[in-house]
């Protein structure tokens, strides 16, 4: 009976869609889209450093996701090697995948390596630029988790560390942070300047 | 003493206690020499007290254990590793409303399907056949099209299970002995999904989210195993049936059509539901708080408020089992709903997240006794209807209905408001509900002497 009410019942999920309808049209194609290119976001502890394959290329594609999206198809001033000349087809860029890695679902760690959660969510402000990450942080086995919102300036991307992010944050700060409901004034922890 | 003898006219006639009533093993003397002489079993009659051998009983504990084991987990678990494969959160909602949305409107034909059958064993099989699978293919192939697949399968076969675990119990013993048998049902079950959990959590943390998967799906196997060792020939169907309905409520709709007139089901039902509409929040709301106000043990404390009243079900319902047949069912229902209600304002009023874990203890106290009683009162009052398990559909869309609807609700205030206020909310639902328990709910167990 106990493990049955943990059940996300018609209510809890429902609301999840609820919740995320409202987030807009975004959909998650766009969605990490724009992650990756918050990643290059001007973070002054930024590591990440893309070199596009090769030299400049000229793709035809046929439905360019992100040159349907005003916000995601202006070129970062690191893509210089983009093809300039470009006649008929659509500025792309062609990157090692080694070096891009998705954002949605990855851990969150702190400094000294506890866990913190997963990353769900990412939000940006009009301009497109990366404001916060949503972390789904605590509870066990899906019960008691808290969604917060954290600064993407808190958040470091080691490229040693494949598949985690780490949160310039203590456990002790994220856990005191109220929840993040859309709808409502957001409240975003951690930025450029907070220590754990 | 007489021996105990059901007839299809309606009325029941049970002996008197004697010392042995309360458990499923043991035949008095008299039972014994009637069962040698009984009419063939083509004659409708019941008599006597079924005793099934032990291996059958045995074999129901076990099954009802790892049957256990493979629906834990398929809970708010779901949603952690659907994040790690990077779903969306809307696509995570999506999946489990429509799994939700499912299981609350399969109740129904799930109990009609096992009413309809003549072997609850193999529509149980199937069931779990169909859990493993999901089990399975949630690990192996986490793409939509195959979750979605595996929620409505899953929660389908969960629809039929809860109905055709109660319709083999009443088959093997009847209904002398049905409430004892239900607390020991209730107790192997907790005890299964207990561990379940505590696996599931180990695995997942030290393996991978996917072996916590795999592990509840090569549970079904034994499941299957400790299934097939139940004799057929010991279950009756007629009696895990309830009875023989009635010419002209032989068809589900009819059926459920006619339980909407026996009284005290509906106020049963009624009742579970304004329990479930207190409870289902709680726990969730809870170890939310729990997260919030601990440091350093917040996760272990959230896992002990799910394993440790699971540990209190199964050390209270085999007594919840027994207490029914000698107190009654009533008593026990109020003692349901008062710790529902203390619990309720023991949340809304506590803050040291410890004593919140403590106060979630009250959970084990009211699950154990809703765990055997809820399966027994419907057997009391759907007797001979036939219809057991389409009534046992029907209750459980009831307290589906209710849980969706706390969830939402203690959402909203808690947005709206704050925590507190949602607790007081629930709690306010469980002294209603211990209200109408108190002033409106018979007693159902079979009455002793009659006419």
């Amino acid at each position: 009976m106990i493990i049955r009410e943990a059940t996300p019942t018609f209510g809890t999920s429902a609301q999840r869609v609820l919740s995320g309808s409202r987030r807009g049209k975004a959909e998650p194609v766009v969605l990490v889209a724009l992650a990756l290119l918050g990643a290059q976001a001007p973070a002054s502890a930024a590591t990440r450093n893309l070199q596009p394959l090769g030299g400049p290329l000229s793709w035809h594609l046929a439905q360019a996701a992100s040159a349907s999206q005003p916000n995601a198809a202006a070129p970062t001033p690191r893509d210089d090697e983009k093809n300039k000349a470009e006649k008929a087809g659509v500025p792309a860029t062609v990157v090692d995948g080694e070096q891009l890695e998705s954002v949605l679902g990855i851990e969150a760690l702190s400094s000294t390596g506890e866990d913190m959660g997963r990353i769900v969510d990412i939000i940006v402000d009009h301009d497109g630029q990366v404001t916060a990450a949503i972390i789904d942080f605590g509870g066990f086995l899906g019960v008691g988790s808290r969604k917060i919102a954290v600064d993407w300036r808190s958040l470091h991307f080691d490229p040693k560390k494949a598949g985690a992010v780490v949160v310039n944050l203590a456990k002790d700060q994220l856990r005191v942070a109220p929840i993040y409901k859309t709808g409502e004034p957001v409240v975003v922890i951690g930025g450029p300047g907070v220590k754990p | 003493m007489i021996a105990p003898r059901t007839d299809q006219e309606g009325s029941k006639e049970l002996m008197s206690d004697h010392p042995g009533a309360g458990l499923p093993r043991g035949e008095s003397p008299p039972e014994a020499a009637e069962k040698s002489v009984a009419p063939p079993r083509a004659d409708r009659q019941r008599r006597g007290s079924p005793v099934p051998s032990l291996a059958s009983r045995r074999a129901l504990d076990w099954f009802v254990f790892f049957l256990a084991d493979v629906q834990t987990g398929f809970g708010a678990f779901v949603s952690v590793y659907l994040t790690a494969q990077k779903w969306t959160q809307t696509d995570i909602g999506l999946v489990l409303t429509v799994g939700a949305f499912v299981g609350l409107v399969g109740q129904i034909p799930g109990g009609a399907i096992v009413d309809a059958t003549r072997s609850a064993r193999w529509v149980a099989a199937v069931a779990v056949a169909a859990v493993g699978i999901s089990a399975f293919a949630l690990a192996v192939a986490p793409v939509f099209v195959v979750v979605f697949a595996s929620r409505i399968l899953q929660a389908g076969a969960s629809c039929v299970l809860g109905p055709a675990i109660a319709a083999i119990s009443l088959g093997l013993v009847g209904h002398r002995l049905i409430s004892a048998r239900l607390g020991r049902n209730a107790a192997f079950a907790s005890v299964g999904s207990g561990l379940a959990a505590a696996g599931m959590g180990a695995s997942a943390y030290y393996i991978s989210d996917r072996a916590a998967f795999i592990l509840a799906a090569s549970m079904a196997v034994p499941a299957l195993f400790a299934l097939f060792h139940i004799r057929t020939d010991e279950i009756d169907p007629t009696r895990a049936h309830g009875g023989v309905a009635k010419p002209g409520q032989r068809n589900a709709i009819a059926g459920l059509l006619s339980l909407f007139e026996i009284r005290p089901l509906l106020i049963f039902a009624g009742c579970v539901a304004l329990f479930q509409l207190a409870n289902a929040a709680m726990l969730p709301l809870a170890a939310s708080m729990m997260t919030l106000r601990s440091s350093k043990f917040a996760t272990i404390l959230v896992a002990t408020s799910i394993v440790a009243p699971q540990l209190i079900v199964a050390v209270l319902s085999p007594w919840v089992g027994r207490k029914a047949e000698l107190w009654g069912r009533r008593p026990l229902l109020v003692l349901c709903f008062a710790a529902l209600a203390v619990r309720g304002l023991l949340f809304a009023f506590l803050i040291n997240p410890y004593l919140l874990m403590a106060a979630q203890l009250l959970d084990g106290v009211s699950g154990a006794v809703l765990a055997v009683l809820v399966p027994l009162i419907i057997a009391d009052v759907s007797g001979n209807t036939g219809h057991f398990n389409l009534a046992q559909g029907a209750v459980g869309c009831a307290v589906g209905v209710g849980a969706s609807i706390s969830t939402a609700l203690a959402g909203y205030v808690s947005d709206r408001f704050d925590s507190a206020t949602a607790f007081l909310m629930m709690a306010g639902f469980g002294l209603l509900g211990l209200a109408a328990v108190c002033l409106a709910m018979p007693e159902t167990r079979p009455n002793e002497e009659r006419d």
